[in-house]
């Protein structure tokens, strides 16, 4: 017999909370309009092509004595929004570096159309992501800048910093993969047989969207129902409800991957993970994590289930780095980035990790 | 969602009124009064919810009002009166309501699959033995290919809802073996809600141990590479009747990127001094903001 037993006066109960907790909802769904995103201050300060660099405006109550001098730059991924960093001011990675004193810049990749299908992951790494580097440099007035890099953004930094060694004074990488072929990757294991160059032959740039349904399909059930129900939950809390749109729009709001660049990604990263086996090449270069040899923090979620723990922690012994440092954030891909205990957490670890390094501490 | 569906006579249902808690003697009175609840519901969404100008809201209200009929119609099957079928000794296998709809989803999808089959494998074995010669032979020959690449969509397809489908019985299951370890525990489930919970999370169980397996990546890769050919296949057909009204075709949009690629390329080799002896004389192209002045280099 079953372990269910229902009272029907409570059935009826049931029923009716619900049918009201929906009718509220969809009530101020109606009236919320527009929610806002990023609304930290910032300037572009330089712009090719797609790409827009920003230099977020310092927090003018922080001392001089606190701030960080070397300028730190963003890399984020190409796969969504790189406003995640800064979603809404009490959700703000970027707010809780500039209230610890560190001058932030972040690269916008923009939204890749079919002019940029056969741009390569170099055109990314030392075109765009060097030329960025370069602009901070001159902006900023500093031989060598500090250097973020998120996720797929964080792969993209590392093959950076081996390449481009004087330019970059430390490197911080958050959810960062280096090994794409470990047991706990289900997206890698997914991709094992799927003709890549075939299909980016075919539809050019990947569809975002279609990257959308492939992270949906690693939790179906929680992804298109249950987060919506448990939504229902908290209606009467309109922040709440306000916050759940913010990270819809992000999660939705997702790219094009410049065809040719995706191809090489999946195929030289995912598929042979070359990064690790260090047998990559960049533009005719030799790209060797041994050759990473600058100060490292390599922050990551112990519950990330798009990139496991086993793909960012054997970055320490790949790297060449005599100063590496990681430290694993009890939480998941997103919640690194926007939950309580990030905001409480993650700024000012960045931050003190940064001051210690800080020419002017030495 | 789906599984609390199409459940006219569901065992799961019996199962609950068999065992009647004292005071739900009612279960005619509780399923009108969640109909009710439907009905207003639906009175209001049809007024409310309307177009906020929030994609992201307006899809999250349409996602409620989706989730929240089923969700009704979950709690109001619960409450309907046990069928005449019973089992004499009662002893019906509880879930047997998921069981049920599987079936019907699965019937459903077969007739579908077996129009669309049919339609395909027919056009399939027509093209297949449609002579290619002649001044037509190229066309014959794309449409034959175009043909084999649908049929053989279609038939991945079929073979990936079935996998599907048994994530969706294996659920059930395991949503049974849970609820009975609850009442073991002496912890029943007491809410719809909590055996939805408790249904999602068995779901996700059955569907990793699914999704980690060689075969599943196996057959997602194989439908994801037969869409690729039958998407390659298309796009052969339509930039043949493109190139009839001299319109422009995806491969000379191709070419002409390839080509400014190339020149960019060149422009950027010609223009690239090295960065050491310019530094401090020119500034990097900006387009926009930053008139800051800059400081001396550290």
């Amino acid at each position: 017999m079953s372990g269910v037993k229902f009272d029907q006066a409570q059935l009826a109960r049931e029923a009716e909370a619900f049918a009201q907790r929906l009718t509220r909802g969809l009530g101020l769904i109606e009236q919320i309009g527009n929610v806002e995103i990023g609304t930290t201050l910032k300037d572009a300060i330089y712009a090719e092509d797609k790409v827009v660099l920003y230099r977020y405006r310092p927090f003018p109550e922080v001392a001089t004595r606190s701030r960080v001098r070397v300028p730190l730059l963003i890399c984020y991924a190409m796969v969504n929004r790189p406003y995640m960093m800064d979603l809404q001011p009490d959700r703000s990675l970027i707010r809780g570096l500039l209230a610890q004193g560190v001058d932030v810049y972040l690269i916008d990749w923009g939204y890749p159309d079919g002019a940029d299908r056969f741009r390569t992951f170099d055109d990314y790494v030392s075109g765009y992501l060097a030329r960025c580097v370069n602009a901070v440099r001159d902006y900023a007035g500093h031989r060598r800048v500090n250097l973020l890099g998120v996720c797929q953004g964080g792969t993209m930094s590392l093959c950076y910093a081996a390449l481009h060694r004087d330019t970059l004074l430390n490197l911080v990488t958050m959810v960062t993969p280096v090994d794409f072929r470990t047991p706990q990757n289900v997206l890698t294991r997914w991709t094992e047989h799927v003709d890549i160059d075939a299909m980016v032959a075919t539809s050019g740039n990947v569809s975002g969207e279609m990257l959308n349904a492939l992270f949906i399909g690693l939790q179906p059930f929680r992804l298109t129902g249950q987060k919506y129900i448990d939504l229902l939950d908290r209606i009467d809390d309109r922040q709440a409800l306000e916050n759940f749109l913010r990270m819809e729009k992000w999660i939705f709001d997702s790219p094009d991957q410049p065809g040719e660049m995706f191809r090489q990604f999946m195929t030289w990263f995912v598929k042979e993970n070359r990064l690790c086996r260090n047998t990559l090449e960049l533009g005719g270069r030799p790209v060797r994590l041994r050759d990473v040899k600058l100060p490292l923090l390599n922050i990551y979620a112990s519950q990330d289930h798009l990139v496991p723990p086993s793909a960012s922690t054997p970055m320490g012994s790949l790297v060449g780095s005599r100063d590496y440092e990681s430290y694993a954030f009890p939480g998941g891909h997103i919640g690194i980035y926007v939950s309580g205990a990030a905001q409480r957490e993650i700024p000012g670890r960045i931050a003190a990790w940064l001051k210690q390094r800080d020419p002017r501490k030495r | 969602m789906p599984i609390w569906r199409c459940n006219k006579r569901s065992a799961l249902k019996e199962t609950l009124m068999s065992e009647p808690e004292s005071g739900s003697t009612h279960p005619e009175w509780t399923a009108g009064w969640i109909e009710k609840q439907r009905e207003l519901l639906r009175q209001h969404a049809s007024r409310a919810g309307a177009a906020s100008g929030n994609p992201a809201a307006d899809a999250v209200g349409t996602r409620w009002r989706e989730l929240g009929d089923a969700w009704l119609e979950g709690l109001s099957s619960l409450s309907r009166p046990a069928s005449a079928d019973s089992s004499p000794d009662g002893a019906i296998p509880p879930f047997k309501v998921g069981e049920e709809m599987l079936q019907a989803w699965q019937s459903a999808w077969t007739v579908f699959e077996s129009g669309q089959q049919g339609i395909t494998d027919t056009l399939a074995k027509f093209a297949s033995q449609m002579p290619p010669l002649g001044p037509a032979r190229e066309h014959a020959l794309a449409w034959r290919e175009l043909a084999t690449a649908q049929a053989e969509c279609r038939r991945l397809e079929a073979e990936l809802r079935a996998v599907l489908l048994k994530v969706q019985h294996d659920a059930l299951d395991a949503l049974e073996t849970r609820t009975r370890e609850r009442e073991a525990a002496n912890q029943p489930v007491g809410s719809f809600r909590e055996l939805y919970d408790l249904w999602v999370e068995s779901a996700e169980q059955v569907y990793s141990g699914v999704a980690q397996s060689e075969a599943f990546a196996e057959l997602q890769a194989r439908l994801g590479n037969a869409t690729v050919r039958l998407r390659g296949h298309q796009q052969k057909v339509i930039e043949y009747i493109l190139r009839q009204f001299d319109l422009p075709t995806r491969s000379e949009l191709n070419s002409v990127h390839l080509q400014l690629r190339a020149l960019k390329q060149q422009l950027d080799a010609l223009s690239a001094v090295p960065r050491s002896t310019t530094r401090r004389k020119s500034a990097p192209v900006r387009k926009s903001g930053g008139t800051r002045k800059r400081s001396a280099r550290r």
